[in-house]
């Protein structure tokens, strides 16, 4: 659908609104057709038009085997809207993070959101059973998720708060705390590592590289919402994301209001990121690849980028998904490992092609 | 139209403007000169709007600047700053659009796109509409940068009266034809009934297109007159700490100077 975009691209006058109407409408259907199949794939497989027919008949259905009903209705539906969602938020995060900061390589981990989490996260693992039990124990299963999504919230507030000045962000002071909180949370995480024991080391690699195994309905209800409110609100921003790319001034300028577009930005991404980690860990590169793509493919105008990021996020970590579950069955891969080994080469070759280094 | 009254901006303990007192009529071209550092940005960036005076009162057609919204502001004044860099690949199109974008005008997508092509044509950029903005020479993106801020203010004058063009150095990166080009069009605006303000550094181009030129030093203002008083006159060579000769063009034209030393 890439190459799709680019045949498509701009009219001679340089609007590239229409290729970038049919790129969305592309990637709609590129998601669907994704979850259809992820949604077949598994130990027992599941044809396409079964996928269909089942959902159709709605959950507890009596004219499809109950096994299958369940299968597709409990199982594998919320995890592949969960992944669905967290890919969404995760790609729409990363556009609105490099728009703020006029960088294309921001990243949330950058700003210390995700390394935020990790640190809450990694605390509950290795000290649940220990100093934080009183905390921990109460909230069972979802003491994990919620450490992580105050991990991420607090760590964006402070962070906040260091780079405002008399009612003004400084995104280049931001940009710097969130590289000094992200080492000191690293470092803190590290020192934990050390503290843990196996059992904990192997809980923290699989949770740090990222994972939709254990996605129920009542995960996906309780972490969803967030990520989904972040995503839709997310195309208030494009406007002004559009004027931050000649800089705040000349935003300013053009009319905008900054320093409440770039509160709201930083509230969209912290709730995006944070509640993506509580559910499933961090999964990287998705928040950086998805914009860079569509920006070489099509175009960077942000009331494109929203919402292709989150079409294209959401499509992608699907399918990422839907390998992890099955390149090594019956074991499962963590998922950060899929979306870097087919994210990553794609990538270079896309940068590669576009400085014609290889010839084509 | 504009008017400051004892405006003074703090960096600091240390003052960079003021105080600074002048009113400014619409219909004229207002040159900003001086030396590096006297303050010419800052005091365009106080016109803009951006930035607030700690002493004194900036009012815009009557009212306290600080009383305007981003967006009103947006709709009566453009500004074409110093800055050239885009962080993004936009095409040049999308870039001139974005005059559009900050404060929202009824015009339909086929009405702003002939604008964007009409305006792209007068900085003499026609047909470059589909290059990404990022490949261009400062030249051309100092003039793209020009369409997009012409877009933005419009006409001159509309119901609720004249608009203000603030220019920070709008030929730094131009060749000596688009210079004239781009004063002759800022001239134009003004004889709509519009003010323009613009910072320039050569003092001779600020002398052919300016109706009142502005010298300033150390934040203060050292003279405040026509063009042809202004390079007449001994301040000229005691602000820039240069003594300068004078190829006098007759009555009524403002002279050439040009360093003595040269």
């Amino acid at each position: 659908m890439i190459e799709g975009g680019t045949m498509v691209r701009g009219a001679a006058n340089g609007d590239r609104a229409a290729a970038e109407r049919v790129t969305l409408a592309v990637l709609a259907g590129l998601l669907l057709l994704v979850a259809v199949m992820a949604i077949g794939v598994g130990p027992s497989g599941l044809s396409p038009d079964r996928v269909v027919a089942l959902l159709a008949a709605g959950p507890g259905t009596d004219r499809f085997p109950a096994s299958e009903s369940i299968i597709v209705w409990q199982i594998r539906l919320p995890r592949v809207l969960m992944g669905a969602i967290i890919g969404a938020a995760l790609a729409v995060a990363g556009a609105t993070l490099q728009g703020l900061f006029r960088n294309p390589l921001a990243d949330p981990g950058l700003v210390g959101v995700s390394p935020g989490a990790a640190l809450a996260a990694v605390a509950v693992i290795v000290l649940g059973n220990g100093v934080l039990a009183p905390l921990v124990q109460p909230l069972g299963i979802f003491a994990l998720p919620i450490a992580a999504f105050v991990g991420a919230l607090l760590s964006t507030f402070l962070l906040y708060t260091i780079a405002t000045r008399g009612g003004r962000t400084s995104v280049a002071t931001l940009l710097l705390a969130g590289i000094a909180l992200g080492a000191f949370s690293g470092a803190i995480t590290g020192f934990f590592l050390f503290l843990s024991d196996d059992n904990q080391l192997r809980d923290i690699t699989f949770w740090t590289l990222g994972g939709l195994g254990g996605t129920t309905w009542l995960k996906l209800f309780a972490c969803g919402p967030i990520m989904l409110a972040a995503v839709l609100a997310s195309p208030v921003l494009a406007r002004g994301l559009n004027a931050l790319t000649l800089g705040e001034s000349e935003a300013f300028h053009l009319g905008l209001e900054v320093q409440r577009m770039k509160t709201l930005a930083i509230v969209l991404v912290a709730g995006a990121v944070g509640a993506s980690v509580a559910a499933a860990g961090i999964i990287g590169f998705i928040g950086i690849i998805v914009p860079h793509l569509l920006r070489l493919a099509v175009g960077a105008d942000h009331r494109f980028l929203l919402p292709g990021s989150a079409l294209l996020g959401a499509a992608l970590l699907v399918l990422a998904d839907a390998l992890a579950r099955t390149v090594a069955a019956p074991a499962e891969l963590p998922i950060g490992i899929i979306t870097a080994a087919i994210g990553a080469p794609f990538f270079l070759w896309l940068l590669l092609r576009r400085r014609g280094l290889l010839g084509v | 139209m504009l008017e400051l009254d004892a405006v003074e901006v703090l960096a600091g303990e240390r003052r960079i403007l003021g105080p600074v007192s002048f009113g400014l009529p619409a219909g004229g071209v207002i040159a900003i000169v001086g030396p590096n550092g006297a303050g010419k940005s800052t005091l365009l960036k106080v016109l803009a709007g951006e930035t607030r005076p700690m002493e004194g009162e900036v009012r815009f057609q009557g009212e306290d600047m600080a009383a305007f919204s981003a967006s009103r502001l947006a709709r009566r004044r453009a500004v074409l700053s110093q800055s050239l860099e885009v962080a993004f690949p936009f095409t040049v199109f999308e870039v001139v659009s974005l005059g559009f974008d900050g404060a929202p005008r009824a015009l339909t997508a086929g009405q702003k796109a002939a604008r964007i092509e009409a305006m792209l044509e007068r900085v003499d950029l026609a047909g470059f509409g589909s290059r990404n903005i990022q490949t261009l020479s400062g030249g051309e993106r100092q003039r793209a940068h020009l369409a997009r801020v012409l877009c933005q203010i419009g006409e001159a004058v509309d119901e609720e009266g004249p608009k203000l063009l603030l220019l920070d150095e709008p030929v730094s990166s131009l060749d000596i034809r688009h210079q004239v080009d781009t004063l002759r069009m800022a001239r134009d605006f003004a004889r709509e009934g519009g003010l323009v303000v613009v910072v320039l550094h050569d003092l001779n181009l600020a002398a052919s297109f300016a109706d009142r030129m502005i010298l300033m030093r150390n934040g203060r203002i050292a003279e405040d007159c026509d063009p042809v008083a202004l390079l007449n006159g001994q301040t000229v060579d005691e602000v820039f700490a240069i003594a300068m000769t004078r190829i006098d063009r007759g009555p009524g034209r403002p002279p050439v100077v040009m360093p003595h030393a040269v």
